[in-house]
């Protein structure tokens, strides 16, 4: 599993094409085809270049928008802004289940959203 | 002063005319009111000019342009060998408008045949045939059957009206069927991400 920083530009930018183009079903939203590939660009640039999401996963960043397309409290859209929001709050979901297990000790079977550091192959 | 409440009247004839003022228009529909309200008008010059507000002359102006005009007849009653008026009484002529007269010439001239719009006016029901039928003269893929159950269940009706004519329904239904998308909104999601993919 990667970490987003590692990951190829393009390679980032088709996966996160097919998850706008999952979230656009789920949430009934119809985008055209430039919209959508534009979007995709953006986004996956973002996330290779944002500290704050660049050491997350792609499989993280799926949680997000699975989470956010559920139980998010505004209308959803698809724009960078709701994916900005969607991802930053689950991340903070995350930094927490961290802090829940190596600072206050809990199990991290029994913690949600807890996934252990990716390691660095030397 | 005692208003008339019953209701007013202005003919086409009269409402379209070029040749009387505004006012006098008004008049005549108080005309009438009070034609309506007691079977004539007597009422006077004053009675008017009270009642709106303005000079007799203003009156005796707006009626002789009815009178011109041959919408109304004054007649006026004498005393007996003297020149004191006695009573005013206003008749309305009434005109016949050209919506009358082209009716009474349908029935002169179709006397025994009813015309189109006559025939509307009597729905008959149509069959599940009747409908096959004009379905296949339009070359539609209405449902006939559907669309007999529809109206069925609807007592025939369309929002509160009763239909008048089934032809006109079932050339909305086609013209609903027509305008139907033909690609679900999955499918055009699906075909906008594979366009995407493309454009990557």
């Amino acid at each position: 599993m990667k970490l987003l920083k590692n990951e190829n530009v393009k390679d980032l930018a088709e996966k996160v094409l097919d998850l706008i183009a999952k979230t656009s079903v789920e949430i009934g939203h119809k985008t055209d085809p430039q919209t959508m590939a534009t979007l995709s660009k953006i986004f996956a640039k973002d996330l290779i270049t944002e500290k704050r999401f660049c050491n997350l996963t792609f499989n993280q960043v799926e949680d997000a928008f699975h989470q956010g397309v559920r139980f998010g409290k505004d209308e959803p859209f698809l724009n960078i802004r709701t994916f900005y929001k969607w991802v930053y709050a689950h991340k903070k979901t995350i930094d927490n289940a961290y802090y829940e297990v190596h600072t206050l000790g809990k199990d991290k079977d029994k913690t949600l959203w807890y996934q252990e550091p990716i390691k660095m192959i030397t | 002063m005692q208003k008339p409440n019953y209701y007013a009247v202005i003919p086409a004839d009269v409402r379209y005319n070029k040749n009387l003022s505004p006012n006098s228009k008004l008049l005549y529909a108080e005309i009438t009111a009070l034609c309506n309200m007691n079977g004539k008008c007597t009422a006077s010059t004053q009675y008017f000019a009270t009642l709106y507000n303005v000079s007799k002359t203003s009156i005796q102006n707006w009626l002789k342009c009815l009178v011109d005009n041959k919408f109304i007849i004054r007649t006026t009653i004498f005393k007996k060998g003297t020149k004191e008026i006695l009573s005013r009484h206003i008749k309305l002529i009434e005109q016949p408008t050209q919506n009358k007269f082209r009716d009474n010439n349908n029935i002169n001239i179709n006397n025994t045949n009813l015309t189109d719009s006559n025939k509307k006016a009597f729905f008959k029901k149509p069959s599940v045939i009747d409908i096959v039928d004009y379905c296949k003269e339009r070359n539609n893929n209405i449902d006939a059957e559907a669309f007999i159950d529809f109206y069925e269940s609807k007592d025939w009706k369309i929002g509160k009206n009763k239909m008048k004519d089934w032809k006109a329904a079932v050339r909305t239904w086609e013209r609903r069927e027509t305008k139907k998308p033909t690609m679900s909104k999955l499918d055009s999601q699906i075909s906008a991400w594979q366009e995407a993919k493309k454009l990557l």
